[in-house]
């Protein structure tokens, strides 16, 4: 036909099966992050921008952490264990 | 009967039961009281609300980082190789989950690497899902072969 598939979803047990059998996939937030980026509704492009921010502290926190952890120093997984 | 009142799960039921019997008052709206059964559901709520948000950090975010940067010290080879795996699969991965930051860059590197990660994992998934019922299927052919008396029974 050539016709081509754009497949998305949130689902990770359902995600390999459409990544297997789709040309284009949203994988898991893209779904959302695609929805944001197309109709521009402030409500959406804040969530996506405050989830953004939350992913890079959560990235520096395990970086850091990572770093100390293989040194030695438990800093990180004792401030976790509140 | 004295002994019931030193437990304290019987004081997290009353409060339960307390809570849910409150929101009767959003059906029925009690004269009188409405406005103090009101503020109670408004408190209710936002303790309950704060427990949940608490769960949540607490199983879905503290408990995963702490699994990721837990180094094995002492450990064999393997388990340093499982280690640094998951936990720069999961800050690669995470990289490549973010939209605010374009990836380009020194950034297009990290979101790239991850994207070929996970690309690993759902192939991996895919792969072991296709096995499974691969194996389930030759289960069941081998037993109608059996009984059809193609192959003996063992």
């Amino acid at each position: 036909m050539g016709a081509f598939l754009i497949a998305g979803t949130a689902n990770t047990h359902q995600l390999p099966f459409i990544v297997a059998t789709s040309d284009y996939v949203l994988i898991g937030e893209e779904l959302y992050a695609a929805a944001a980026y197309i109709f521009r509704e402030p409500l959406q492009v804040a969530s996506i921008a405050g989830e953004d921010w939350m992913k890079f502290i959560l990235i520096a926190i395990t970086l850091i952490g990572l770093l100390l952890e293989s040194v030695g120093i438990k800093y990180i997984s004792d401030l976790l264990r509140w | 009967m004295a002994v019931i009142w030193r437990r304290p799960e019987v004081y997290i039921f009353i409060t339960g039961l307390v809570m849910g019997l409150s929101w009767l008052g959003y059906f029925f709206e009690p004269p009188l009281i409405t406005e103090w059964v009101g503020l109670f559901q408004t408190w209710a709520t936002g303790i309950a609300q704060f427990a949940l948000a608490l769960g949540f950090l607490s199983a879905d975010i503290v408990k995963q980082i702490l699994a990721s940067v837990e180094a094995p010290l002492g450990g064999a080879p393997m388990d340093w190789f499982n280690f640094l795996w998951t936990s720069l699969g999961f800050v690669l991965i995470t990289s490549y989950f973010t939209f605010t930051k374009e990836h380009t860059g020194w950034y297009f590197y990290p979101t790239k690497i991850g994207r070929y990660i996970l690309m690993l994992g759902l192939g991996v998934y895919f792969g072991n899902t296709v096995q499974f019922r691969m194996a389930m299927l030759g289960g069941r052919v081998q037993y109608l072969l059996q009984v059809f008396k193609i192959i003996p029974w063992p």
